[in-house]
Parts: structure tokens; C-alpha cells; sequence
């Protein structure tokens, strides 16, 4: 018996150690991974800014963008229901209210379907379902307004009501 | 070393864990829908199969047949998270599109299966073979799954784009097209045996 508990304790201990190591080798680059992932979607977002501030508001996390000593617009986290779980955004704004960007962080839509949100066509650069979010104003903005994805109505909806929410929500509390 | 060949091979063919065993076919269904996927996760489950592997065959001895079971598990358990670990770090675009399919290797009955089957009872050279073997043919069927439904579901290979203007039927990458597709590669096989 004891040797039993005595041989599972070192086989575990033996695991420990080895996890510890490859944890304490991967930990830095896994966590620069997530900073260069955010500051690339904040790079694609508000594309001229060059720093940024975080700050909170009601509804979660936003960036101030500033150009210089400028302010030019805000990045706002945005989130919502799609069709297989929390859809979470970063969605770019100017002061006027205008979006400039959206990009997803995390999704776990169908893929083929409601993930093809962040397909990118052969000799585009950006997605093409977000970049048809340039240029419109958040608070006109409805589902005639962009093309939605063939067979992922609900996550395409799901995509433009949280931006639309959100950004519509944050911009009252600026002001 | 003909013998250890033959551990090798029969993995590919005579003993393919997906389309003779009929092991590991959740995740084998669940990330076949595109090859750059079926890939990475063939490759990370030949990885934690070849580590696991060893070390069972190594441990042999060791460790006591009562508490086999949870010793394999820990073994596993601690390959896949290495893997988990070196994929965040290094693979990040394939961690995310594997997602919960990595954590879940420890699951997967090709794994556990070869330790219990195979390399508890066999040398370590033969269990390296083996779990090669094993790990190639399971790598060789998601591929195999993976292109047939990647072109018919979306038109593409690899992400590249075959044919213009074909309209994929976007069934093949959802769930029906995995079960259709692995369904009929079986029966294929089945029918090319017995015929001889």
C-alpha cells in the first residue's frame, strides 16, 4: 500500500517539477504574445495613434488614442452573445463618433460560418466583414448598412448590436 | 529492426488508430474541418504519443499494476501541457484555432490507449516505433479528412483558394460532413480489404 501512494507522490512530484520549468520558459513570451496581439489590434483600430491610455467606464475598458499629445479617438472593448459563446470586440472610434475600426478578440463561432467574421480575402488585407464598419456612424448604424455573412445572420447581428451599443453608450458618457 | 518497422507501419495502415481502431474520433471529427488544423493537432498528439510513450515503456517496471492508470494520466496530462504551453508561446494562431482540442489530448483514447495496449508491455525502441507509427497514421487520417471536407466546405486547401467561382456546400465543414466524410473513408477501407 504504501508503496503505491509512494510511487504515484514521486511520479507526480516528478511532473510538478518538469511543468514548473516549461511554465517558468514560456510565461514571458506567452504574455509578450497578448501584448503584441492587443497592441496590434489597437494599432488596426485607431491606426494613426501612437499612445494610449487606459480607462474605465460603465460598460467596461476603453483607450484613450492620442497622436502625440493629441487625442484622436478612443478604442472601446465591446462584447456580445454569437451563436456559440461571448463574441469579445475592440472597436475603434473617432471624437465626431466614427467608427474606425473593428477587430475580434475572441470568438468561438462555427467555423465556415459565423467565424468567417474574421476571414480575409485572398489579396486583402482585413477582414472584409469589419472593414464594412469604416467610415459609419455609430448611431445610425443598422443591418442594412453592411453585408452580413451567408448563413451566420446571428452572429453577424450579434457584431454590429455590440458595436452599435456600446460605442452609443460610451459616446453619451463622454460628452 | 524489421520487426520495428513493422511497429511502425501498422500504425499507417494495418492497425490506423481512426479507421481501423476507431480511437480518438471525437477530437478527429471535431478539428478535421480545415488541414492546417488537422495538422497541428496530429502533430501535437504524436508529440504527447511519443513522450508518453517512453516514458510509460520507460517506467515499466516501476510502476505498480494497480495504480497504472493514474500514473498514465499524470504522465499525459503533463505532455499535453507542456504542448499547451509551447503552442501559446510560440503557435499562437494554431492554439487559437485548436482551442479546446489540445487540453482535451489527455482524453484522447489513442493516447491512453497505446500506454495501456502497447508500451507497458514493450521495450522502449519498440514503443517509440509504435508511437510514431500510431502518430503518423492518426496525423495521415485528419489530413486525409481534413482536405476532402477543407475543399468541398469551403474551396480551399490549406487556405489557398483552388477553383474560382466553385460554391462550397457549407455543410461538409459543420458536424453532418465530418460524420459523412470519416463514415464513407471507413467504409472505403473496409471495402478495399476485403477485397484484398
Amino acid at each position: 500500500m504504501l508503496k503505491f501512494v509512494l510511487t504515484l507522490a514521486a511520479v507526480c512530484m516528478v511532473a510538478a517539477l518538469i511543468l514548473a520549468g516549461v511554465y517558468n520558459l514560456t510565461s514571458p513570451l506567452i504574455a509578450a504574445q497578448k501584448i503584441k496581439e492587443s497592441n496590434q489590434a489597437l494599432s488596426q483600430v485607431v491606426p494613426d495613434a501612437d499612445t494610449y491610455k487606459l480607462k474605465t467606464f460603465s460598460k467596461g475598458n476603453y483607450y484613450e488614442c492620442y497622436k502625440g499629445s493629441k487625442l484622436i479617438g478612443y478604442a472601446v472593448f465591446a462584447q456580445g452573445a454569437g451563436y456559440a459563446g461571448v463574441i469579445k470586440l475592440l472597436v475603434g472610434v473617432d471624437r465626431k463618433g466614427t467608427i474606425t475600426g473593428v477587430e475580434v478578440l475572441t470568438q468561438s463561432e462555427t467555423p465556415g460560418l459565423g467565424a468567417r467574421a474574421t476571414e480575409i480575402k485572398q489579396g486583402e488585407k482585413a477582414p472584409w466583414f469589419l472593414s464594412q464598419f469604416k467610415g459609419k456612424e455609430a448611431h445610425s448604424l443598422n443591418l442594412n448598412d453592411v453585408e452580413t455573412i451567408t448563413g451566420a445572420t446571428i452572429t453577424s447581428e450579434a457584431i454590429l448590436l455590440s458595436v452599435k451599443s456600446y460605442i452609443v453608450d460610451f459616446l453619451k458618457e463622454i460628452k | 529492426m524489421k520487426k520495428l518497422i513493422s511497429e511502425f507501419t501498422k500504425g499507417i495502415n494495418i492497425e490506423n488508430p481512426t479507421f481501423v481502431l476507431l480511437l480518438g474520433l471525437c477530437p478527429t471529427l471535431a478539428v478535421s474541418s480545415s488541414v492546417n488544423n488537422g495538422l497541428g493537432m496530429g502533430m501535437a498528439a504524436t508529440f504527447v504519443l511519443l513522450g508518453s510513450n517512453i516514458i510509460v515503456s520507460a517506467l515499466r517496471k516501476f510502476i505498480p499494476s494497480k495504480i497504472r492508470i493514474p500514473c498514465y494520466i499524470v504522465v499525459i496530462a503533463t505532455f499535453v501541457t507542456i504542448v499547451e504551453l509551447m503552442l501559446k508561446a510560440y503557435f499562437p494562431v494554431l492554439d487559437k484555432s485548436l482551442g479546446i482540442f489540445v487540453p482535451l489530448i489527455v482524453v484522447n483514447c489513442i493516447i491512453l490507449g497505446r500506454a495501456e495496449a502497447f508500451a507497458s508491455k514493450n521495450s522502449i525502441a519498440r514503443s517509440i516505433f509504435d508511437a510514431l507509427g500510431m502518430g503518423a497514421g492518426f496525423t495521415l487520417a485528419l489530413v486525409i479528412i481534413s482536405a476532402i471536407r477543407e475543399f468541398f466546405g469551403a474551396g480551399t486547401l490549406m487556405g489557398y483558394h483552388l477553383i474560382p467561382g466553385f460554391e462550397p456546400a457549407i455543410i461538409m465543414i459543420l458536424a453532418p460532413g465530418a460524420l459523412l466524410t470519416l463514415g464513407l473513408l471507413i467504409g472505403f477501407g473496409n471495402w478495399l480489404r476485403e477485397r484484398g
